[in-house]
């Protein structure tokens, strides 16, 4: 599927933008960000087959800014911050609290779609339907992915 | 109106059009409706003025084509890794250490822990490239090559620089296929901070393929930080015609000073 970058650009980049901030909280990072997940998407042209472009974007945004706060050394602003950063994987050490350390635990093995799934289910406040529905996964797909957190999280408070 | 709050998203593809009635009649009744979308629209609005379409769409369309020209580039490197790494390991050391000896006769090198002779030469020394292709049959195993002179397809060569006080500098080739290839920094994305000082050779050698005619390596210098992947989208745009005329110079800013040297291909 050919895309018409400018065309896109008109229509999406600022919800793009908006997503970027809420997770980088830094407008120069955000910018950077988006412009990384037009760029993305560029790549991906030849597989594209998808009918809601937001939601593909939205997701590309996700990925995208997790993976720049992963090597940030942002602290958290907020409660959903601290959240963010600690699903990441951001590795500064002050001040972090310790169900931010037990965060980093448990996404630590997970695979970078997990974390995705885990922004959009947990800080976002997607329900499950709407989560499977932004990721191109089953419902039960993601159930099953929020389940193996889920035990993964009961072992590691067992330790 | 209910008492949920609806994620952003809903929010975003309710203004886009994107959602089913039942969904969007959903994002209609759900709390703060109103200045959510209103807070949204005026954004919006601040976003198109400030980062227009024309403008961003270009840098994201150059951004992709120097990522998708890094990939070309990153196999053709991986290539000359493994020359250096599995099939010619003797000559590439060979290289390295003629090119340390050589560098210290005297013929416009300086050899490295002299800085007496370092001040000396950085004074009135102007920024360089050399190429040397390694030779077993000539003394010391390495010859430097003249600006023009032959080389054939398979030789090992490798590239050095001289900054001679410029801050900033990039080495790439265009050869006579139009192919464009940059030797230094390591990828587009790596700042072009040159190491200052004597004559530095990049840290691999180099097999010469058997594009056609020619190969023009080139060395350009700013005294300010440049972005390596922008000016190599440009230089991609400008190859064929080099090709096609390889005594025609790159087009470039006029802040950069430009030295090359061309070997030409065929036996």
């Amino acid at each position: 599927m050919a895309i018409d970058v400018e065309a896109y650009y008109r229509r999406y980049a600022a919800m793009v933008l908006r997503r970027c901030r809420f997770m980088l909280r830094d407008e120069e990072a955000a910018l950077d960000a988006m412009q990384d997940v037009f760029v993305e998407l560029l790549r991906r042209e030849d597989d594209l087959v998808h009918s809601a472009p937001s939601s593909l974007l939205y997701t590309i945004a996700t990925h995208v800014c997790l993976n720049r706060l992963r090597s940030s050394k942002r602290r958290p602003e907020t409660r959903d911050d601290e959240i963010l950063l600690s699903i990441a994987g951001d590795e500064s050490p002050e001040d972090r609290t310790l169900s931010s350390h037990f965060l980093d635990r448990l996404f630590r093995r997970e695979p970078d779609g997990t974390r995705t799934i885990a922004v959009l289910h947990y800080v976002d406040g997607l329900t499950l339907e709407e989560t499977a529905a932004q990721v191109g996964l089953s419902i039960s797909g993601v159930r099953k992915r929020l389940r193996r957190l889920r035990a993964r999280s009961l072992e590691l408070r067992d330790i | 109106m209910s008492t949920e709050r609806v994620p952003e998203l809903l929010i975003e593809q309710y203004l886009l059009g994107e959602l089913s009635p039942e969904a969007a009649a959903r994002v209609e009744r759900s709390i703060g409706f109103e200045e959510r979308v209103e807070m949204i629209r005026r954004d919006n609005d601040s976003f198109a003025r400030r980062y227009p379409a024309g403008v961003y769409a270009a840098r994201i369309r150059n951004q992709y084509d120097a990522g998708a020209r890094t990939q070309k580039h990153a196999r053709r490197r991986a290539r000359v890794v493994r020359v250096l790494t599995l099939a010619l390991p003797g000559a590439a050391a060979m290289l390295a250490i003629g090119i340390l000896l050589f560098g210290g006769r005297g013929d416009g090198f300086v050899a490295s822990g002299d800085p007496q002779a370092e001040i000396t030469r950085l004074k009135g020394a102007q920024p360089g490239i050399s190429l040397y292709r390694a030779d077993p049959t000539v003394d010391g195993g390495v010859q430097r090559l003249s600006d023009g002179e032959r080389a054939r397809p398979g030789d090992v060569v490798q590239l050095a620089y001289q900054a001679a006080g410029a801050s900033y500098g990039m080495v790439f080739s265009i050869d006579g296929s139009g192919a464009v290839t940059l030797h230094y920094p390591p990828s587009p994305a790596s700042s072009p901070a040159l190491t200052p000082g004597g004559e530095q050779p990049l840290p691999y050698a180099y097999r010469l393929d058997d594009a056609p005619r020619f190969e023009t390596f080139y060395f350009i210098t700013s005294e300010s930080p440049f972005d390596v992947s922008t000016l190599l989208a440009d230089l991609h745009g400008q190859a064929a015609h080099i090709a096609g005329d390889p005594d025609r110079s790159p087009d470039l800013p006029r802040h950069f000073e430009i030295r090359t040297i061309t070997i030409r291909k065929g036996e």
